[in-house]
């Protein structure tokens, strides 16, 4: 009976890529969570990552990179099955609620995360994010949105055109 | 905390892009937050990617034209802020006939003071979107009189999520004096109208002003009276009738298109709504099959049992019936069978639904710059409505020597043509015709910057006092009984107001001004 054995060849020894933060620690994954990065899926298909070189990330610090990673390796299997077609309701409910928590984070980690997620292009994790954050603004004032986002507060100049905005938009307020 | 990193472009507009299209005022608040935000939010190729992302039209709200006789458009908004200005739909001299990817057909109402002209002014097909957004004017097919009409993109094969400037057909409905129904098609296209096709009909039918609806290459128009159906196949150019369930129902029937591709029928008979679909069965014969039955006072979650409720509109994209009951107007979807309370009770005629991406323009320049074309593109010389039963008095203070002669040449130009339809006639009559509605909107711009500016001042405070008064008067009954006497002319009840109550309740209703 040599079928289980094969079926699960590749796990035993599942290659592992090392990824290097922009503050220089160092995080060992399997290439196939990392892969989910359409950025890094090149690099580890020409062989990079592997042993003592490392992958480095200048734009991601090690508090993002670490959170990055802590989605890609729960999504990594449903992304193995393609786009998970034959997952049971049970696996689809649980990313669902690991989903919902995950984004449940303050919002300067949810800012560097929207930057990660597009800087390393992992198409899930940038929806996943970019919905929370439209949630938390849609139908806020533009002030609302600036200070949730942690915009810093407008110049003389771009308050006086968003106060003569304002007067012409006035009914979009009521 | 040190100020976090700017957000790039592409970041950004994959938030936007999650906005809801259902509630556009928030896109217009988002584009308030930054210069870059204002950039993305306007860019052509942003809203084109928005429009895909998000499928079919969002639902906006509702056209209604509260009486048969007097056509005012009135809107009930769906929507949490309205990205419209507050008097957006408000007396415009147009009432909805359909909207349909992305397209709303519209028809002027042709104040021309002769009796004959009646209020079926020329179509317009208007795409309400700012950045594409065009207004077509078509010219009257050969008989004016319309009882419906619908507007269908005609590219086939179109999934109708980019289509708005594509080309479109328009389907005009109506019956003549001896039953006969007749479709006429414009086309986009060839820019005219074909030759028409007719079917009789039965003697206690008659084409219905209700929206037609499309299920496949067939618009289905409802028929009234003795309740039926009139189909148009957009292929074959040909109508045909088909009939209703077996049923009688009390109010509208209203057509939808059902999930499968067939044609669905909702009715209310006996305080229940009832859903049928049509369906071909293994013999290839037709026939009406019923789907579900719904207590209106369940539908409605009223805490009393509702006898009576009329159809009176669907929107088929947001999988929504439009209806009225005692207890006011509602939206019911149904998919996941909600409804939501929107207008008190009235009596309501029938409804036009408004599906559009509405999003912020280049500049609110060019947005009001929109709105007044519009306005001027189907503009009449004679901006408020009066036809039917009770004449009001025509709103004519704003009138000066330069418009009543110019109306005058008009109605001199009319007379002619009436007798002579030659060339010239008709020329000199398009030219006085423009020259009156020149004359009629500079004299009512500035006569309404007199207005306002007057009414800015101490001396306008007054005036909007009396605005007021005489507003509140006008919309009182006529036959108010103030006291009445006995046989001997002796008072028996006086019915005295006092007065400043009445002058400051109408005040409130007039905030308008």
């Amino acid at each position: 009976m040599a079928a289980p054995e094969s079926g699960d060849g590749n796990n035993g020894a599942a290659r592992m890529v090392t990824l290097i933060s922009s503050d220089n620690t160092r995080f060992e994954v399997e290439a196939a969570a990392a892969s989910l990065s359409q950025t890094l899926q090149l690099t580890i298909l020409d062989g990079g990552g592997g042993g003592g070189d490392g992958i480095p990330l200048p734009n991601v610090d090690s508090a993002t990179l670490s959170k990055v990673l802590e989605y890609c390796i729960k999504h990594a299997p449903a992304a193995a099955n393609g786009g998970a077609p034959n997952a049971t309701a049970v696996d689809r409910a649980e990313l669902e609620r690991f989903d919902n928590e995950f984004v449940n984070i303050d919002q300067s980690v949810l800012y560097s995360l929207i930057m990660a997620a597009h800087n390393l292009e992992i198409e899930g994790l940038q929806s996943l994010v970019a919905k929370k954050v439209a949630d938390m603004i849609k139908g806020k004032s533009p002030m609302e949105i600036r200070r949730t986002l942690g915009f810093p507060d407008p110049t003389p100049e771009e308050q006086a055109e968003m106060n003569a905005h304002m007067l012409e938009y006035g009914w979009a307020y009521e | 905390m040190a100020a976090p990193p700017e957000l790039i472009d592409d970041a950004i507009s994959e938030i936007l892009i999650r906005f809801p299209p259902e509630e556009p005022a928030y896109f217009f608040r988002a584009s308030l937050v930054s210069k870059s935000w204002r950039r993305i939010l306007t860019d052509p190729a942003f809203l084109r990617r928005y429009r895909r992302f998000h499928g079919t039209p969002p639902l906006l709200g509702f056209f209604h034209d509260y009486s048969v006789m007097v056509p005012t458009p009135r809107f009930f908004s769906t929507m949490v802020a309205s990205p419209f200005p507050a008097a957006a739909f408000e007396r415009r001299p147009w009432f909805a006939l359909d909207c349909r990817h992305g397209r709303v057909l519209l028809r002027k109402i042709d104040e021309s003071d002769e009796d004959d002209a009646g209020i079926e002014g020329n179509f317009v097909v208007w795409d309400p979107n700012p950045i594409t957004g065009a207004l077509a004017d078509l010219d009257k097919p050969d008989n004016p009189h319309t009882s419906s009409a619908v507007v269908v993109c005609s590219v086939t094969g179109c999934d109708h999520r980019d289509c708005n400037d594509g080309p479109f057909l328009v389907v005009c409905v109506r019956e003549d004096r001896s039953k006969v129904a007749h479709a006429c098609v414009y086309s986009s296209e060839t820019g005219a109208w074909g030759t028409p096709v007719s079917v009789q009909l039965g003697a206690y039918l008659y084409v219905n002003s209700h929206r037609g609806t499309l299920v496949g290459d067939e618009i289905h128009f409802v028929l009234g009276l003795d309740v039926g159906i009139l189909s148009y196949n957009l292929l074959e150019h040909n109508l045909s009738i088909i009939d209703p369930p077996d049923m009688y129902y009390h109010g509208y029937i209203v057509l939808i298109p059902m999930e499968d591709g067939s044609l669905g029928l909702a009715g209310i008979r006996n305080s229940s709504l009832y859903l049928w679909s049509r369906k071909v069965n293994a013999e290839g014969v037709a026939g009406w099959v019923q789907c579900k039955i719904i207590k209106l006072q369940t539908l409605l979650s009223l805490d009393h049992p509702c006898k009576r409720g009329y159809l009176i509109g669907f929107a088929e994209d947001a999988s929504v019936i439009f209806m009225f009951t005692a207890a006011g107007a509602f939206i019911v979807n149904l998919k996941s069978g909600q409804a939501r309370k929107v207008g008190k009770y009235q009596s309501y005629f029938y409804v036009i639904p408004f599906m559009t991406f509405y999003t912020p323009g280049l500049s609110e320049s060019i947005k009001s710059q929109f709105w007044k074309d519009l306005d001027s593109m189907v503009a009449s010389e004679v901006f408020d409505v009066s036809r039917g039963g009770k004449q009001e008095a025509k709103d004519t203070w704003w009138w000066n020597d330069e418009v009543q002669r110019a109306i005058k040449e008009k109605k001199e130009c009319f007379k002619r043509l009436h007798l002579d339809k030659s060339t010239t006639n008709i020329e000199g009559y398009k030219i006085a015709k423009r020259a009156a509605k020149q004359a009629v909107s500079v004299a009512k711009d500035q006569a309404y910057d007199n207005l306002y500016q007057r009414l800015g001042t101490k001396e306008g405070e007054k005036d909007i006092y009396r605005m007021a008064r005489i507003r509140e008067q006008k919309t009182r009954d006529i036959n108010e009984i103030k006291c009445i006497k006995d046989g001997v002319d002796r008072l028996l009840t006086l019915c005295e107001e006092n007065s400043g109550d009445r002058d400051r309740g109408s005040f409130e209703e007039d905030e308008e001004w």
